[in-house]
């Protein structure tokens, strides 16, 4: 009894250890060699810290621009949420996720051999952030425990099962093919792109017989694009808020970026190193998650293909993008443009209580691909007038779910949020109160 | 014994799709009884994970053509086998 007692208390505490067990696991399954076995668990577990850290770095690169926020639209000290306290209930609940991951997981792998709803949900990042949400949201309606892990997988299996069958004839006019559909949190949008492409636009003329010039490749290298448009979002807002406002905030947080030390606060260094260090936490977070995901996801997969051999996988939204990648641009920049004015129109008139910050992930990764389906269904101008409904309803979908998950995730949605997981979070809270 | 190839497979943030191409590429390889490192990456840290062949979607290609000077593979279908043996092989089998 004591070895169980010693595992239960000890290793299923420490998400890494924890999801190392899964990807252990997940190895012997697979019947890999003892040194395949002995590398992908420490690499999972090593994936895990790493994945933390990055969280951290980012979490220090757009706190300052939190605060600035606050001070611009002068919220309210009851509407200003911990920024760092996503990371902490991250910490308290890794192991919670991790095993609401693997029985969603089970529950999604039944339905597909049972149902004729085939769909595989393998994209291993959105399973993990969602799963995340979803135990955000049960914290959140006063659950705990065993209520908590049953609520949350049900919520998450819900999620995983339903969403990327909705997708998956768009999937089939986008790509041409019914060998996948989309796991991702960008569904919302591409159900978005698709009616509206529909409704407003003309198929014929397509995104793809523009020419775009070539100097605009680099916006497909996401990770330094972001770290651009933090830089340019700090430069703004630090005019915005006035040299003593922004010495104050962005000069009092020098030590969380970069910077050596004693060094002197102007605006644009800072910005720079905030805006880097910004891009510097993403590819940190990014390594974790892909360490982390290398092992578990094929793992996963050879399970499915051993059960289900007609089942088709839920990918990751990038699946799409070779098939209109101009549409991918149209849709970042002007969503991107869209969603700015936004939050500066709503925020100057007062409305918005939270503090809202550019969704720039989120533009890239949930509103963008819904461009490439708006193509699919309505060319050009689907895909342009899409973009523009999308990038205003994003900032709607943030500012509904942050006090949804004030206590637990709103830092996460404040960040990465806009998409599905502010969907999620908002409906889960919904659900949360009639419970 | 020829030396371990080094394989990478490359996608913008280099979580999700590169990881699905490089489970059809170890499917590929295992069907032909190649030995190979398949490791998934981003653009960003591409030219410097040393690799000896780069595998990667259209929209990326020229981007990485330029950064690198070990082979670069444009695959379209990242779910094909078929598609991956008939453009990856002859590289491979030229470079084991």
């Amino acid at each position: 009894m004591s070895v169980i007692n010693y595992v239960t208390t000890n290793i299923f505490k420490q998400p890494s250890l924890f999801l190392g067990l899964v990807a252990f696991i997940g190895l012997l399954v697979q019947r890999k060699s003892i040194g395949d076995v002995i590398k992908g668990t420490f690499k999972t577990i090593i994936g895990v810290i790493i994945l933390f850290k990055g969280v951290n770095i980012i979490s220090t690169a757009v706190s300052p621009l939190s605060s600035a926020f606050s001070t611009l639209y002068k919220l309210p000290e009851a509407n200003q949420f911990n920024p760092t306290g996503w990371l902490d209930f991250l910490g308290n609940y890794g192991t919670t996720i991790g095993i609401v991951i693997v029985s969603a997981f089970a529950i999604n792998l039944v339905v597909a051999r049972f149902t004729p709803i085939k769909n595989i949900f393998l994209t291993g990042h959105i399973l993990f952030w969602m799963s995340y949400i979803c135990v955000a949201v049960g914290v959140e309606a006063g659950l705990d425990g065993t209520a908590l892990t049953i609520f949350a997988t049900i919520f998450l299996a819900l999620y995983i099962i339903i969403v990327p069958a909705l997708l998956r004839p768009f999937v089939q006019k986008v790509t041409g093919t019914d060998s996948f559909t989309i796991g991702h949190s960008a569904s919302v949008f591409c159900l978005i792109g698709a009616g509206v492409g529909k409704l407003v636009g003309n198929k014929e003329k397509s995104t793809e017989d523009m020419n775009i010039p070539k100097s605009f490749e680099f916006f497909r290298d996401t990770t330094i694009a972001t770290s651009l448009i933090v830089f340019a979002v700090y430069i703004v807002v630090g005019l915005v808020i006035g040299n003593a406002s922004s010495t104050e905030i962005f000069g009092g947080a020098l030590g969380g970026i970069n910077t050596i030390p004693g060094m002197q606060y102007d605006l644009f260094t800072f910005s720079l190193m905030a805006g880097l260090t910004f891009g510097a936490g993403l590819t940190v977070l990014l390594t974790g998650v892909r360490l982390m995901l290398g092992e578990i996801i094929p793992a996963f997969k050879g399970i499915s293909d051993k059960i289900i051999p007609n089942a088709i996988p839920a990918l990751d939204i990038p699946m799409v993008f070779s098939f209109a990648p101009n549409a991918l641009l149209i849709g970042f920049v002007v969503s991107m443009i869209t969603s700015i004015l936004t939050i500066v129109l709503l925020a100057s008139t007062g409305m918005l209580a939270y503090a809202v910050i550019p969704l720039v992930v989120a533009c890239f990764f949930d509103v963008a691909p819904g461009a490439i389906f708006a193509n699919a269904t309505g060319g050009r101008r689907g895909a342009i007038i899409a973009s523009i409904v999308s990038g205003i309803l994003i900032v709607f979908f943030v500012a509904i779910s942050i006090p949804a998950v004030f206590n637990t995730a709103a830092g996460f949605n404040q960040l990465f949020g806009g998409n599905d997981f502010s969907i999620w979070s908002s409906l889960g809270s919904l659900i949360g109160k009639i419970f | 014994m020829a030396k371990r190839l080094k394989l990478l497979t490359v996608c913008g943030f280099g979580v999700g799709t590169s990881l699905i191409l490089k489970m059809t590429i170890e499917k590929v390889l295992k069907g032909n009884g190649i030995d190979a490192e398949v490791t998934n990456g981003d653009v960003t840290t591409a030219s410097g994970a040393g690799a000896d062949v780069i595998f990667t979607s259209n929209e990326l290609y020229s981007q990485l053509k330029g950064n690198v000077s070990v082979p670069v593979i444009q695959i379209d279908n990242f779910m094909s086998s078929d598609e991956i043996s008939e453009k990856a092989l002859p590289v491979i089998n030229k470079l084991i």
